[in-house]
This record gives structure tokens, C-alpha cells and sequence, in this order.
């Protein structure tokens, strides 16, 4: 009889609710939950997706670089929705060629620093000691130079153009993301499992690669996010200063900087760049927030 | 207490030779010869040489180093290559318009920072607070220089209320100081909103409001005290940035600052003119932060004790 019960109990539950959800799941389903985080998701992915297929529709050589000096200054109209600039050229164009570049910038200075700064901070913290020290002392005085003048700097010497600036803002970011990694490895370097892949005979590189990194996978996730979306500031800054993107590019902070000299006469040509880089760089903090708030529940307020 | 000051003071020393190396070996290894800047392209040969004697750029990478080390620790800084005065006289003409620019940005964003931050968590989950919420949100994602192009639009261009450039009278200062202080006045707001809302839900709050006193005593009088802790951390790193940070701000209101005075040093090559000014912006942000770190201590006695230890 008791027996019977048993099985009746157990039948009961539904089989599904023992699968194991893998943690990814978990975190999206909170951060679906998030509606603003949803919203800068989706605007970015928009974004993203007008970046990655703008040359279906736009032709470089023609729409975006070409001086049509009989069509400058021309106010927005139907053919051009946000008007033409002092060259002629239709800002709608190099608006949405400009996503290409900052996009692609933001993402590469990510890459960059983050690549430089796993290596880093990863060793630094696994290790300790010395070398522990010896890297973050480093890192401190890299910090202490203000960011700006650091990447002003490096770009203003090796001069501009898309390679120089990438360095120049990765080189940048080193530190944060070097410190980022290191704590999050300092962290988890104590925790049983690694204890267990070193009786196994692991090694070190094998256990930080394999092991630690995959695990420390969200602060370095939500950093990065919110990296991108101050570097593409940054880029911009640098831009508008002409120590940047070099033109015909059609950049963003570049094309501000250039509506600078006409803000007398024909201020709407300021306005288009500048939403833009509102509009990606309010998507993705809107992200970075969300992913936060996904991975620790307990942070938020 | 005395302990911790002096380790943080001795920490400046390899931050200066830090700072002084990288900016020397960037400048120095990239290609680009600051004499023939000086000089143009037309300048004959002799005359590039007698210049590169003049101003010590014939020694080798690390001899030239070393040697500047040298009559830095003299206080000799060198002088700047275009104007042959010593580089610190420039540094410390500029030095004023860029102090006045941060200190009324930062004034800013604490006054407008905290009352904000205070209103937002007293009405939490209002209409008001996501409004603001979402103003803010917007503030750190716009960058200094468009914004400060969208005020020189409105108040200079279609209002003619204010000036768009000039560094003279203290209406130059508005506009400047309105674009640098929108981010900082953004994360003030948001630190104070959060820290505020921390604190109330502590225990003794709730003794206070147990003990029938009045919500405005509770706010101001309890609740801020300990609110304001990581603000003032906050403030004291906000001004340390400005100060470096105000470059872009400086060359939109044409005002001759540091930031001015950097950019037109890393255009030129004036090697000595450059790591004066960001090594002089460095060293006066990390004793900044160091003053914030003090300032701290005394406010919070448990942080005192914490250093004591």
C-alpha cells in the first residue's frame, strides 16, 4: 500500500520540472522580465541590423562621400529627411553609414581591451603575489592619466584614422577591464571546483581559459556592454576635436563637428548625428543596466 | 590615520614617472619631428641640427629620459618648445580658466545633483521619479560637446542671451559649465537616489518614525547624513575627471584652459609643454582624491577607525 503511494506521489510531478535550465535561460528569463532593458534591446537590435545591411540600400561612392555642391544646405525635405550638408552630401545617408563605423569601433575597442585585459587581469589574479602587484600598479598609474588626454595622446602621435583610434581607446579601457577580470578571478580561483580540477593535474592555463573565465562571464558581459556605449562616445570626442575618423568618413561626431562651423545659419544639420549617438548609446546602457540587474537580482533596488 | 596619507603620498612618485614615461615614449617613438614643425618643411639641414642641440633632442630614448628626471627633480621642467618659457608658467596661466569651469560644474552638480536625487527617493515609484529616471538616463548617454552645441543653438543663437565663446566675464562660464556638469549632474542624481533609498529602509529610521518624528526631520536631519557618504566620494572623483576631463568643453566655448593648451602641445610636439600639463592634471586629481579619502574619515568615524587599524 505504501508503496503505491509513493509511486502515485512521485507520477504526480510533472517529469519537465526536474530538467536542469541552463543558467542563460534563467538570467533571459529576468532580463525579459525588465521592460526597459527589453526596449533598449530591441532599438539596438534595430540598429544593428540598419548598420549591418546599410549597403543593400545606400551606395558609399554615391550617397554618402559624393559632393553635390548645387544640392548644399538644402533643408529636410522628402528626398532628404534630415537635409543635405555643406557638401551636398544627404546626412540621412551618412547617418546610418555612421552606425557602420561607430559600431564597429565600439565593438573592436571591446575586443581589444578586453582580450589585453582577461590576459592580465586573469594571470594577476590566479597568481598573486609579485606579478599580482607588479600588473595592478601599472594598471593604477595607466588609470591615473585622465582617459581623454591618454587617448588624445596616442592618437594625436600615430594620427588618425580607424586603427590608431581603436588602439588609442583600447589602451584606454585596459585598466578597467584588466581589474574587472582580475576580481572576478579572485573570486572564483577559491572555489571548490578549481581546487578539484587542480588534483586532477590541470593546468593553470587550461584551468583559467577552461574553468575560471567561462564562469566569470557576467560582470565581464555587463562591462563590456556599458564599454561599448562610452566608447562610441569617446569616438565621437575624439571626432569632433578632428583627431579621429578621418573624413570623407562619415562619422558621427565628425559630421557634428563640421555642422559646428554652420550652427549659425543652418543649426539642423547638428541634430541628426547627435540623436543618433543618443538614441545607441541610451540602447546599450539600457542593456548593461538590465544585464546587471539579471545576473544579481539582489542588487537591484 | 598619518600612515595611510604618507603611503598614499609616496604612491604619487611612481604614478609622476609613470605618467612621464608613457607620454615620453609615445611622443618621442611615433614619427613626426617636433623641429621640423617648428621650423617647416623649408628649414635647412644645419638648422634643424642647431635646433635639435638647442633643445636637447640629439641624446638617445633612455639618456633623454633620465635626463629630464634629473632637472625635474631641480624643479626644472624644461621649457616648451615654441614659446622657450619655462612650461609651468603656461600650465599655471591656463591653469585658472579650467579650475573656474570645474569648480562652477561640479558647484552644479551637487547643488541640482542632490536636491534632485532627495525628491526622486522621498516620491520612489512616482510619476515623477520615473520621469526624472528616464531624464537622467538620457543625460549620460548625450555627449558633452553635442550638448553644449544644442545650448549655444537655444540660448546664443535664438534666444542672444548668452555668449557663445570668450573666457572674460563670469557669463562666459555659464553655458561651459551647464555642458560639463550635465553627466556628473546625472550620476549624482542617480547615487543620491539609491543611497537615500538604502538608508531609509534602515532600522533607525524606522525608530525615528516610530517616535512620531516629522518626515522632513527624518529626510534632512537622519536620512541625509549617512545618504551623503558615497556622494561625497563621488564628488571628490568628479572633480579630479573635470579637470582633465574638460577638454572638449574647453574647445567648444573657446575657452584657453589646460585642455586647450594639451591639445595644441600634442599637435605641435611640445614634448616638455605635454607631460607638465597632464602630469600637473594627474598629481592634482589623485591629491584631490586623497582629500576626499580624508575628508571621509572624519564624517564617517567608522572608516577613521577602519584607517587607525
Amino acid at each position: 500500500m505504501s508503496d503505491f503511494n509513493t509511486t502515485a506521489v512521485v507520477d504526480a510531478i510533472p517529469v519537465h520540472k526536474y530538467k536542469k535550465k541552463s543558467q542563460a535561460y534563467v538570467i533571459w528569463r529576468r532580463f525579459k522580465r525588465n521592460r526597459m532593458a527589453m526596449i533598449g534591446l530591441v532599438l539596438f537590435t534595430i540598429m544593428l541590423i540598419v548598420a549591418i545591411t546599410a549597403p543593400l540600400y545606400i551606395d558609399y561612392d554615391k550617397d554618402v562621400i559624393t559632393q553635390t555642391i548645387s544640392m548644399r544646405y538644402q533643408g529636410p525635405s522628402l528626398a532628404h529627411p534630415f537635409g543635405t550638408d555643406h557638401f551636398g552630401r544627404d546626412i540621412m545617408s551618412r547617418v546610418l553609414w555612421g552606425a557602420r563605423i561607430s559600431m564597429f569601433v565600439g565593438v573592436g575597442v571591446v575586443a581589444i581591451s578586453l582580450f589585453i585585459g582577461s590576459i592580465l587581469g586573469a594571470s594577476a589574479g590566479y597568481f598573486g603575489g609579485v606579478y599580482d602587484n607588479v600588473i595592478m600598479r601599472i594598471m593604477d598609474i595607466v588609470l591615473a592619466i585622465p582617459g581623454t588626454m591618454l587617448a588624445i595622446t596616442i592618437v594625436a602621435a600615430l594620427g588618425g584614422g580607424i586603427a590608431n583610434l581603436l588602439l588609442a581607446l583600447g589602451i584606454e579601457q585596459v585598466p578597467k577591464m584588466t581589474r574587472i577580470v582580475r576580481s572576478s578571478v579572485l573570486t572564483l580561483k577559491r572555489q571548490d571546483y578549481i581546487e578539484a580540477a587542480k588534483a586532477c593535474g590541470t593546468g593553470n592555463v587550461r584551468i583559467i581559459f577552461k574553468h575560471i573565465l567561462p564562469n566569470a562571464i557576467g560582470p565581464i558581459l555587463v562591462q563590456a556592454t556599458l564599454t561599448v556605449a562610452r566608447t562610441i562616445i569617446s569616438i565621437a570626442g575624439l571626432s569632433f576635436i578632428g583627431l579621429g575618423v578621418l573624413p570623407p568618413a562619415p562619422e558621427w561626431g565628425a559630421m557634428i563637428s563640421e555642422a559646428k562651423t554652420q550652427l549659425m545659419n543652418y543649426p539642423y544639420l547638428v541634430y541628426a548625428p547627435g540623436i543618433a549617438i543618443v538614441l545607441t548609446v541610451t540602447s546599450l546602457t539600457l542593456i548593461g543596466d538590465g544585464l546587471r540587474d539579471a545576473l544579481d537580482p539582489k542588487l537591484k533596488n | 590615520m598619518h600612515k595611510y596619507v604618507i603611503k598614499r603620498l609616496l604612491m604619487l612618485i611612481p604614478v609622476i614617472l609613470g605618467i612621464t614615461f608613457i607620454l615620453y615614449s609615445i611622443m618621442t617613438l611615433t614619427p613626426g619631428d617636433p623641429v621640423r614643425m617648428i621650423l617647416g618643411d623649408g628649414a635647412t639641414d644645419e638648422a634643424v641640427e642647431q635646433m635639435r642641440e638647442e633643445l636637447g633632442l640629439n641624446k638617445g630614448f633612455f639618456e633623454g629620459y633620465v635626463d629630464y628626471l634629473k632637472d625635474a627633480a631641480h624643479g626644472d621642467f624644461g621649457k616648451s618648445y615654441r614659446t622657450r618659457e619655462p612650461v609651468f608658467n603656461e600650465v599655471f596661466a591656463r591653469f585658472p580658466n579650467t579650475l573656474k569651469l570645474a569648480s562652477s560644474a561640479i558647484a552644479i552638480s551637487i547643488i541640482l545633483g542632490v536636491l534632485v536625487g532627495i525628491i526622486q527617493a522621498v516620491h520612489q515609484y512616482s510619476i515623477l521619479d520615473n520621469i526624472i529616471s528616464g531624464i537622467t538616463l538620457i543625460c549620460t548617454s548625450i555627449p558633452d560637446f553635442w550638448f553644449g552645441l544644442i545650448l549655444i543653438i537655444i540660448f546664443c543663437v535664438n534666444l542672444k542671451l548668452l555668449p557663445a565663446s570668450g573666457s572674460d566675464h563670469w557669463y562666459n562660464y555659464v553655458l561651459p559649465a551647464i555642458t560639463a556638469s550635465m553627466g556628473y549632474t546625472a550620476g549624482t542624481i542617480r547615487l543620491t537616489r539609491s543611497s537615500m533609498l538604502e538608508v531609509i529602509r534602515s532600522d533607525y529610521i524606522r525608530t525615528a518614525r516610530a517616535k512620531g518624528t516629522d518626515e522632513r526631520t527624518i529626510t534632512y536631519r537622519h536620512a541625509l547624513k549617512n545618504a551623503l557618504l558615497p556622494v561625497v566620494t563621488l564628488i571628490g572623483i568628479n572633480l579630479g575627471w573635470q579637470l582633465g576631463g574638460t577638454i572638449i568643453v574647453e574647445q567648444i566655448f573657446a575657452i584657453p584652459g589646460i585642455g586647450t593648451l594639451m591639445i595644441g602641445a600634442v599637435r605641435s610636439k611640445d614634448i616638455p609643454l605635454l607631460m607638465a600639463s597632464v602630469t600637473f592634471v594627474a598629481v592634482l586629481s589623485s591629491l584631490i582624491n586623497l582629500g576626499t579619502d580624508i575628508l571621509y574619515a572624519y564624517i564617517d568615524p567608522r572608516i577613521k577607525a577602519e584607517y587607525s587599524k
